[in-house]
């Protein structure tokens, strides 16, 4: 081998190496092209699925706006009764309010299972002996003042005289529990 | 001016070590190697082209999911706000259903009691697991079931249904048992009274 064969043999291989070159270059070019394309496909299975996110929303809230508008109609009554003493002050003002005889009254704090957003309830037990009349519109009254509570149990008997009543009621006042 | 060949000859001197030609085929190399670097450049220019604009398709690509993932979070913690209040309002709703008041049906009862007759004692207990569901019980002082018919009356026209109803007759005693359901056919749900 001689000057001009090893020259020959450099030449070839810097050939070699430039044809390399080129084709890293297009296995480089073209895995970018790949990665391009797949961001691309990612961003439009993104779009589709925030279309369909955006259609089941628009979808819930036409389904849920009774219910919505329901809960703003009630919400100011509810969140009016926001802790235990507030709800327990509330029922005894009735009572002193009216005057009633209130034989006794007990207020506890209960949980509630079968209803998260309303997983506190004030149990109220009172008993009271007053005129039939009185205690009559008193209940009445108190239902309709305090819209959101529940008189869960309420025993009537007479009274130890002819017009009294004699009543034993459990109230339960929901504390709504912040979302 | 004459010049001699011979004296030419003198001034080529002969080269020492000079390689022999190389085969014809070899002189396609160097042809090959002028022609590599033109393709590379070319062929590179091409590439690098290419690599560039698929690089800014990436990139755009990528800003593009990233806006869209962000859109998308808003709309799923918007839908999760909303199942959340739904949730809160189909909660009130049930309170709301099964708190109707008792004090009309009270009185309701109270007032169906004739001259000859009167309530020992009235109880109405909501069920614990169901309280829509009244278990009322009544303990009359009647000599005849006639009271008792006519307090049921009353109780029905206030859209109320008994259920499972047991009845004891005893020494002018009528005790009365059952299970009031209010029936509400027009499912309409409960609102706030005026000036509550």
């Amino acid at each position: 081998m001689n000057n001009k064969h090893l020259a020959c043999a450099i030449v070839f291989i810097a050939i070699i190496c430039m044809v390399q070159a080129s084709l890293t270059m297009d296995k480089r070019t073209l895995k970018m092209e790949a990665d391009a394309d797949k961001a691309g496909q990612t961003a439009d299975t993104s779009s589709t699925t925030l279309t369909m996110e955006r259609s089941q929303l628009e979808a819930l809230k036409q389904s849920s706006k009774p219910l919505i508008d329901y809960l703003n109609l009630w919400r100011p009554y509810f969140s009016a009764i926001d802790s235990s003493q507030n709800a327990e002050l509330k029922i005894l003002l009735k009572i002193r309010e009216d005057n009633l005889l209130a034989l006794s009254q007990q207020c506890d704090v209960v949980a509630q299972k079968n209803n998260r957003s309303l997983s506190t309830l004030m149990r109220a037990q009172i008993t009271f002996e007053d005129n039939y009349a009185r205690v009559l519109n008193w209940i009445g009254r108190l239902e309709r003042e305090l819209p959101t509570i529940r008189i869960s149990s309420i025993r009537v008997a007479k009274g130890t005289s002819a017009n009294d009543l004699r009543v034993d009621m459990t109230l339960e006042q929901p504390i709504l529990t912040a979302q | 001016m004459q010049i001699f060949a011979k004296s030419i000859d003198d001034f080529k001197t002969d080269r020492k070590g000079m390689s022999p030609p190389l085969p014809i085929y070899l002189r396609i190399v160097p042809m090959l190697f002028y022609l590599t670097i033109a393709a590379s450049i070319l062929l590179n220019g091409l590439f690098f082209m290419r690599y560039i604009q698929a690089g800014k398709n990436k990139e755009t690509a990528l800003i593009r999911d990233t806006q869209i993932q962000a859109d998308l979070d808003g709309a799923k913690k918007q839908r999760k706000d909303l199942e959340s209040e739904t949730m809160q309002a189909s909660d009130i709703a049930a309170w709301l259903n099964a708190s109707r008041p008792l004090q009309p049906l009270v009185v309701e009862i109270a007032r169906s009691i004739e001259d000859d007759s009167s309530i020992i004692e009235l109880r109405l207990d909501r069920d614990a697991d169901n309280p829509t569901q009244i278990r009322f019980s009544m303990r009359l002082s009647s000599d005849s079931a006639h009271q008792l018919d006519v307090t049921l009356k009353k109780i029905a026209a206030l859209r109320f249904r008994t259920f499972s109803p047991q009845q004891t007759m005893e020494k002018g005693t009528i005790d009365y048992k059952a299970t009031l359901i209010w029936l509400d056919a027009n499912r309409e749900q409960a609102e706030p009274a005026p000036g509550s």
